[in-house]
């Protein structure tokens, strides 16, 4: 590489064959990662730079002008915006039940598959399928599964003699919310299992070996080398989770649209409202802003802290 | 016995689990061969005279066969386009040392960790200035931005994992680094490739936000944005069409599932251990 770097600096560097090839070559790297490089910068990082800028004005897509409000969108957001931040605690609700419930039983349901192998394989198929469907198909499927006329919840629990329970699920602000989660955790549980499933089998055989030839018990090699493991892995979906409560937005938009009044926006259904439905897209790109705060930086935080922890 | 009995009792959680995650897509299945009258009679009886007219018209009236092909259009383009750029940046941030390597992987990946959802507004004025808005091209360019950091960091994975002996030799034998990626390393990537392809191709279909967002005319449509819009259309109370249209719409990510399953979730677990 050097030799090639040397004979570039030398001036009467005519436009050649030579010298082309030579300059290719000595920057093959740069040439190679051009193309993404030039998709990351103009898809990625100019819209997110542009988005710091655009969050400090009032404006509208027709027209071309533009009110400086320096940082009143983000006032106005945190002390103004009760949706806002009711679509904040949403967004740790989201993040809260998933790692709360689809961790363990993904640990369990890994677990088993792992045990009964046959079985497990068909049985893994079935909980990863909701994965593939696309989630407008899902939320579609499932608002007619919560439909009050026709829909199966509860048709259900009339069948069990639980027919005071039965409700127009997404229209009662009092269950809307906790009918999404119900769908969410019906998609991301295989999910969860395939993750857990990829760290238990990454152990080799040889380690549970030497353990049993060292005199562990079943309970013991659990406690020291199956649950250290596991514990990694819990943080890391604990951060997916937290990442993925503020991508979220297919579902609650096909689902609820953000209502029954308001009660089931996330950040991103809000972000969507007021920039594009009530045309205030400079103070959705604020909601954007902190949209990627919470979720890049946190994440970043604490995938910084894990990894201190972890490599001590 | 005891040990019967707790197989058993763990023969019937998994069955219970199982049929919740079936039941809904069986349910829709079944719907979707039904009369609107019939639905709502009995939303749990068998359709009398099963036939696919559902399945016509939500191909036809719906729309869904112009969005299904919208959709193939945009998901193959954009899986073409990245089976070519991820390998290549792949490679060199991997292999070749350059100036900056550092920083320019950083630029690379970064996208993986931020939620498109956040940038929607720029990304629209973006678009807009591009003349790229309600276009399959400004659709496909998006697409192409923000699945290649997963791309790349799944590629890199892979490349990491080459001996560095087999790029050292072909050096030795006189071949650039451009022809050492396209004549050794790309074919020995193709099954990395594959598996990416696949997993794009999925998300892409699937995809609803970007859609819904840069498109305008319904002709235009993608598949999940169409759905959406044949439920709140004319045929809005026509349950038993809509139900044909989603088991349309889910055809083939759920058959190429089936040929890929492996791939697909070894792929897709990656995501929790990428960085």
């Amino acid at each position: 590489m050097k030799r090639f770097r040397e004979s570039n600096n030398t001036k009467n560097t005519f436009f050649t064959p030579q010298t082309l090839r030579r300059f290719l070559d000595s920057n093959s790297g740069l040439i190679l990662s051009l193309p993404a490089l030039i998709f990351a910068l103009l898809f990625v990082f100019y819209p997110l730079v542009q988005m710091f800028y655009l969050s400090l004005f009032r404006w509208t897509f027709v027209s071309p002008n533009m009110t400086f409000l320096g940082l009143e969108n983000f006032r106005r957001m945190f002390l103004e915006d009760q949706v806002y931040l009711r679509s904040l605690l949403n967004v740790a609700l989201l993040a809260g039940q998933s790692s709360a419930i689809q961790i363990p039983i993904g640990i369990a349901l890994a677990t088993i598959i792992l045990r009964y192998r046959r079985i497990g394989r068909l049985f893994w198929a079935i909980i990863f399928l909701p994965y593939v469907i696309s989630s407008v198909a899902v939320s579609l499927v499932w608002t007619w599964m919560y439909n009050p006329y026709f829909g199966s919840v509860n048709m259900f629990l009339r069948t069990v003699g639980l027919g005071f329970l039965a409700r127009p699920w997404l229209g009662d602000i009092n269950t809307a919310l906790i009918a999404i989660f119900g769908t969410v955790n019906w998609i991301y549980i295989g999910l969860t299992t395939t993750m857990t499933l990829a760290t238990l089998r990454s152990i080799p055989p040889s380690i549970f070996e030497s353990a049993r030839i060292d005199g562990l018990s079943g309970f013991q090699e659990f406690r020291k080398i199956t649950l250290p493991l596991l514990k990694e892995l819990i943080v890391v979906l604990i951060i997916i989770d937290v990442a993925g409560a503020f991508k979220f937005f297919d579902l609650i938009w096909v689902m609820t649209q953000g209502g029954p009044s308001d009660s089931t926006h996330v950040t991103t259904t809000w972000l969507y409202r007021t920039a594009f439905r009530a045309s205030e897209p400079g103070y959705g790109a604020a909601i954007g802003v902190t949209v990627f705060l919470f979720s890049f930086v946190i994440v970043q935080l604490l995938v910084k802290l894990v990894r201190s922890k972890l490599t001590r | 016995m005891r040990k019967r009995i707790r197989l058993f009792m763990l023969g019937i959680v998994l069955t219970l689990i199982s049929i919740t995650m079936i039941y809904p897509v069986f349910w829709t299945i079944l719907t979707s061969l039904k009369t609107n009258r019939e639905l709502f009679i009995d939303p749990w009886g068998i359709p009398e005279d099963p036939s696919i007219e559902n399945y016509l018209k939500a191909l036809d009236r719906g729309n869904m066969g112009n969005a299904a092909v919208n959709s193939l259009i945009v998901s193959l383009s954009s899986v073409a386009l990245i089976s070519i750029i991820a390998p290549m940046a792949a490679y060199a941030t991997s292999r070749i040392e350059f100036r900056l390597r550092g920083l320019i992987t950083n630029l690379l990946i970064a996208g993986f960790f931020i939620a498109p959802h956040a940038v929607l507004v720029p990304l629209l004025l973006l678009l807009r200035d591009l003349g790229l808005i309600d276009t399959h091209l400004g659709l496909i360019l998006s697409y192409v931005g923000w699945n290649l950091p997963f791309a790349i960091l799944f590629m890199k994975a892979f490349f990491v994992s080459i001996p560095y002996s087999l790029q050292d030799s072909a050096r030795v034998d006189g071949l650039s680094n451009y022809s050492i990626f396209s004549k050794i390393m790309f074919p020995l990537a193709l099954p990395t490739i594959l598996t990416v392809a696949i997993i794009t191709f999925i998300g892409v279909w699937n995809d609803f936000l970007f859609a819904f967002v840069f498109l305008r005319s319904p002709s235009n449509f993608t598949v999940p944005i169409n759905l959406l819009n044949f439920t709140t259309g004319r045929y809005g109370n026509d349950y038993v069409a809509q139900s044909a249209a989603v088991i349309i719409s889910a055809i083939p990510t759920i058959v190429l599932y089936t040929v890929f399953a492996e791939r697909i979730r070894r792929g897709v677990s990656f995501m929790a251990f990428g960085r």
